[in-house]
């Protein structure tokens, strides 16, 4: 009898097992409400004004607002610095106030912002259960930046489990070969982290560098950037072997866009590298460009010129356009501007307030 | 005529009840040339809106800054946070479009471009003039909006008097400041030094929590936004004889405040940053103003310091010497010519400035102003200025003002008054000279200011009414902006048309030995882009944190030795952006009284005051927490032998 009993509660699991797997079991996330390219609007510093626009780039339609219509009204209160998908969630860097805000794939915020341990946030990465945060500290000392950190944080406890001291401006971020790759925005650096011991050593470099790209052998493509505190003429984009951590080649070109968020995107076969840059035109007029880096040749072209408040760029491999994210001020709308690989035009959408990427789902 | 004489002393003692000094009109404009410090704006500009507010109406703000009174008693928008940063625009221009003098110093920022009203203790200073509209041809470079004279009266004290005032309020507020005032009717020493601080945490209904899991708003306490203002202002003047004399005056102020986070940050608040600010305004001037010919010397030397969040790095400093002369012809009643220059030695010594772009810049304004009265009821002034800066073209800027009598009577007087003047504003120098971003070749704000008022005063034994309504069209072009071109230039973008109305109605009456006082003022002003170089988005929409409607009313009692008063201000909505978000309008209502008495053969002024009495929660700038309801209670000791 007890033996039957046993047999029985198996059985009734077990019914209850498969008919949680059924094709009848609705999707929480179905494609046909999630699929599109969401575009993150900063907002303005210490001003509010941050907000997800999303496109549909099937129909072509752009939604601006998205993240309040989700949420009954609610208000993005932080500016989102960067975005991030990783297992069903959607990580948003908030600055002022700082906090990670965790939505879902239809950019439904169900629980508070992450805050503890968590000041300044830029960029992330993730591995494992981890997300690996880069963080200036909440009262930066902007010369030197010494008080700057990468936030482990563990997406299963949502808490920050440990803070790894790295001075220098950690922007942008990227995992190969069990290594932790920050480019420090503030010293001709970029720090490595072993994932295994937290030990961190260094590659030494021509200038200030700010986002990554990793190709298909794990080896690391880096800007290299100029800014007021920190100018170099050494500018451009590095090639980084990620088995002896050295720079193998620097590819110069002038101008690489000191913006922040999302200022290089490979095509869809990573034979390409679309780069953001600034530059003067025949009149000495400064405006945006954008060069193609050939990887096979290692050569850059320009493709696009005279954009007006280049702010970011990302491609789409879903429509294998370009999408151009501009904004000439913090106090009206930006744009989005879908041009063909080739650097044609197509179309020019309105965004919220200081549009720098955005993040494709599906 | 003795009736007319009546009503005109009548009419000037009811302008200082009022605490609206009369605008310029045949008889009062002498009268305020003698007792005001410095007065020739409103001398040589007759058709020009100038309000004025009197030692007593700033001691009613003595703890805080001159914003305080602004935006209780006027109708002129003041965007600021919880008393870190007040900056002013008047008519819908910028705050860089307002000029702020101390002698002959405008003391806005050479790098910013305009001044923290927060920071300008009404303390310091016995007299305030507001003027409404550009005023370049007389205040040089910036004055488009408008024009603040900070003023203090000439008292040649004989004897020694002095002032102890302390003032508690809530939020952990403390002013304690001294007045002393020695002298044998020759010599005078005026010193005024004082001590303000504020803990500033005061409680707010807090609605951006960002808590997505309890939505409703909570009660929090704002954290990290103290405030430490200390000044000290020396005066020693000495009297020659009747319109011939010295003065000189020397300010030192030192300001530190945290910088306020916004609600979401606080309600999370982890630590602020915080800004220090220390200046140095020195101004002399020899007056010697007993002939025909009269004329002034004067010179000073500022001192300009910044340290924002300790960061010794990164220190913004700007050293100015000043010297001006002045000459004035006066042919007779109906005729006078006033001439000057004006020139500035400037040193800025700024952490993100290249010394390769600047290391020094000289400015040379010179002036000539005319008064012609034709006719008894027509007063005119013709204005022409041309400022020379080294390296950089700086636009010749002239105005002319009329003011015409249209009826007098026994118990009336009824005036109209216009101008129209042309006003500017060279870029700052952060500008043109910040890091790589500066832009040189950036032209100046180029103003045109049109504007006509009606007044009309009526007097009726011991009552007295006045209403002013002005018209004002302004077109700024080449506005500079900051705008994104890869990198952040300056750059000049925009032009803007601000229009608009204004009324102000006074009404003082008698009864018995009460005496009150009821003024009301509104604004109406439309202040839209009309083109742009940049972003199309944007025209023919108001232009962010401009109010369409501003309005304010007063009333003040006076019984014997007891004073009171209760006043209401609106502000009406704003956009925060121009993508549509708009923040709420909102009515504040203020209460105070005082009571002067002796003791022991000295004075002693006891007031209480309440502000924001119904409590109402607000934002002037989005995201920002407001205090709620506050008391202030002080004690001034007057000794005088």
């Amino acid at each position: 009898m007890k033996i039957s009993f046993k047999l029985l509660i198996l059985f009734l699991v077990g019914i209850l097992f498969f008919s949680s797997c059924t094709e009848d079991d609705p999707d929480p996330f179905p494609s046909e409400l999630v699929k599109g390219a969401y575009i993150v609007n900063y907002g303005n510093f210490g001003d509010g004004g941050a907000s997800i626009a999303k496109y549909d780039y099937e129909k072509g339609e752009l939604h601006n607002n998205y993240f309040s219509t989700q949420n009954n009204g609610i208000e993005l209160l932080s500016n989102i610095q960067f975005a991030y998908e990783y297992n069903d969630s959607i990580y948003l860097m908030g600055n002022e106030s700082d906090q990670i805000i965790v939505v879902n794939p239809l950019f439904i915020q169900s629980r508070n912002g992450i805050t503890e341990d968590i000041a300044k946030p830029r960029y992330c990465v993730a591995n494992g259960d981890y997300l690996y945060i880069s963080c200036w500290g909440s009262n930066p000392d902007w010369a030197l930046m010494p008080d700057t950190y990468i936030a482990k944080f563990n997406t299963k406890t949502s808490k920050v489990e440990a803070k790894i001291a790295l001075p220098g401006g950690p922007e942008g971020l990227i995992i190969a070969n069990n290594n932790l790759y920050a480019a420090l925005n503030y010293v001709n650096k970029i720090a490595v982290i072993d994932l295994s011991s937290n030990a961190v050593s260094y590659i030494e470099t021509p200038a200030v560098s700010s986002y990554f790209l990793k190709d298909n052998n794990e080896n690391l493509y880096v800007t290299f950037i100029s800014t007021w505190s920190n100018f170099s003429e050494e500018t451009g984009l590095g090639y980084i072997n990620t088995t002896s951590n050295k720079i193998e080649q620097v590819y110069k070109t002038d101008g690489v866009s000191t913006e922040y968020g999302s200022i290089l995107t490979p095509n869809d076969d990573f034979s390409k590298i679309y780069v953001l840059k600034t530059q003067y035109d025949e009149n000495w007029n400064l405006s945006g460009a954008v060069a193609e880096f050939n990887i096979g040749s290692g050569t850059f072209t320009t493709i696009i010129e005279g954009i007006s408040g280049p702010k970011g760029i990302s491609y789409n491999n879903a429509d294998n356009k370009l999408y151009l994210f501009t904004a000439e001020s913090v106090v009206s709308g930006g744009s989005l501007k879908i041009y063909a690989e080739d650097g044609q035009l197509e179309k020019t959408l309105e965004t919220g307030i200081s549009p720098t990427m955005a993040i494709y789902l599906d | 005529m003795k009736s007319k004489l009546i009503f005109l002393f009548a009419l000037f003692v009811s302008m200082q009840m009022f605490g609206f000094e009369p605008e310029p009109s045949v008889i009062d404009t002498i009268h305020l040339d003698e007792i005001t410090t410095y007065a020739d704006h409103v001398k040589y500009q007759p058709g020009s809106k100038i309000v004025s507010f009197n030692a007593e109406q700033l001691s009613t703000a003595a703890s805080g800054g001159i914003d305080q009174l602004i935006s209780r008693l006027t109708p002129i928008y003041i965007k600021t946070d919880a008393g870190g940063l007040s900056t002013i625009r008047i008519r819908g221009t910028a705050p860089d479009h307002t000029s702020i003098n101390f002698g002959g110093i405008n003391i806005n920022s050479l790098t910013l471009g305009h001044s923290n009203a927060s920071k300008i203790p009404a303390f310091l200073f016995d007299k305030l003039d507001i003027q409404f509209g550009g005023s370049s041809a007389i205040n040089g470079s910036g004055a488009i909006g408008g024009a603040i004279y900070l003023g203090n009266l000439n008292s040649w004290t004989n004897g020694v008097k002095a002032e102890i005032s302390t003032q508690q309020g809530s939020f952990g507020e403390q002013l304690y400041g001294t007045k002393l005032f020695i002298g044998n009717g020759k010599i005078e020493s005026v010193t005024k030094v004082y001590v303000y601080k504020k803990q500033n945490n005061f409680k707010f209904e807090n609605i951006y929590t960002g808590n997505v899991e309890v939505r409703e708003p909570v009660i929090d306490i704002q954290k990290g936004s103290a405030i430490q203002n200390q000044g000290l202002l020396q005066e020693i003047n000495y009297l020659f004889s009747a319109n011939h004399y010295i003065k000189n005056a020397v300010w030192f102020e030192k300001d530190w405040h945290q910088i306020q986070p916004n609600m979401q940050t606080n309600f999370r608040y982890k630590s602020s940053e915080e800004l220090l600010n220390q200046h140095i305004r020195a101004w002399s001037e020899y007056i010697n103003e007993q002939n025909r010919l009269k004329f002034s010397i004067g010179s000073g030397y500022v001192h300009d310091y910044q340290l924002y969040d300790n960061n010794q790095n990164q220190l913004i400093i700007t050293n100015r010497g000043i010297a001006e002369t002045k000459f004035k012809y006066v042919l007779n009643k109906t005729i006078d010519w006033r001439a000057g220059a004006k020139y500035q030695y400037i040193v800025p010594d700024v952490y993100s400035y290249s010394t390769a772009n600047i290391t020094t810049e000289q400015h040379l304004d010179v002036y000539l102003s005319t008064f012609y009265q034709p006719f008894k009821r027509l007063k005119t002034t013709l204005n022409l200025r041309q400022m020379l800066v080294s390296n950089y073209k700086a636009p010749f800027t002239p105005s002319f003002n009329a003011e015409y009598i249209l009826s007098s009577g026994t118990f009336h007087l009824a005036k109209l008054n216009g101008n129209v003047s042309r006003s500017y504003r060279i870029p700052t120098f952060n500008d043109r000279f910040w890091a790589d971003q500066g832009n040189p070749n950036l032209k100046p704000e180029d103003g045109l200011n049109v504007e006509t008022g009606f007044e009309y005063h009526f007097c009726n034994g011991e009552k007295f009414t006045t209403v002013k309504v002005n018209g004002f069209y302004m077109d700024i072009d080449n506005w500079i902006e900051w705008r994104n071109y890869g990198i952040w230039k300056a750059e000049n973008v925009q032009r803007v048309i601000s229009q608009g109305i204004e009324t102000s109605v006074q009404f003082h009456f008698e009864t018995g030995k009460t005496k009150s006082d009821i003024t009301a003022n509104y604004s109406l002003n439309k202040a839209e882009k009309i083109e742009s170089k940049a972003d199309n988005t944007t025209f023919k929409h108001q232009l962010i944190y401009t109010p369409y409607h501003m309005g304010n009313i007063v009333y003040s009692i006076e019984y014997k030795q007891f004073n009171a008063f209760i006043d209401g201000n609106f502000t009406g909505g704003r956009y925060s952006n121009y993508l549509g978000s708009k923040l709420q309008p909102y009515f504040l209502t203020n209460a105070g009284a005082w009571y002067n008495f002796k003791l022991r053969n000295q004075g002693l002024k006891l007031s209480f005051q309440v502000n924001n009495i119904f409590n109402v929660s607000y934002q002037n700038e989005k995201y920002y927490a407001m205090p709620g309801i506050n008391f202030r209670c002080g004690l001034t000791l007057i000794i005088k032998s």
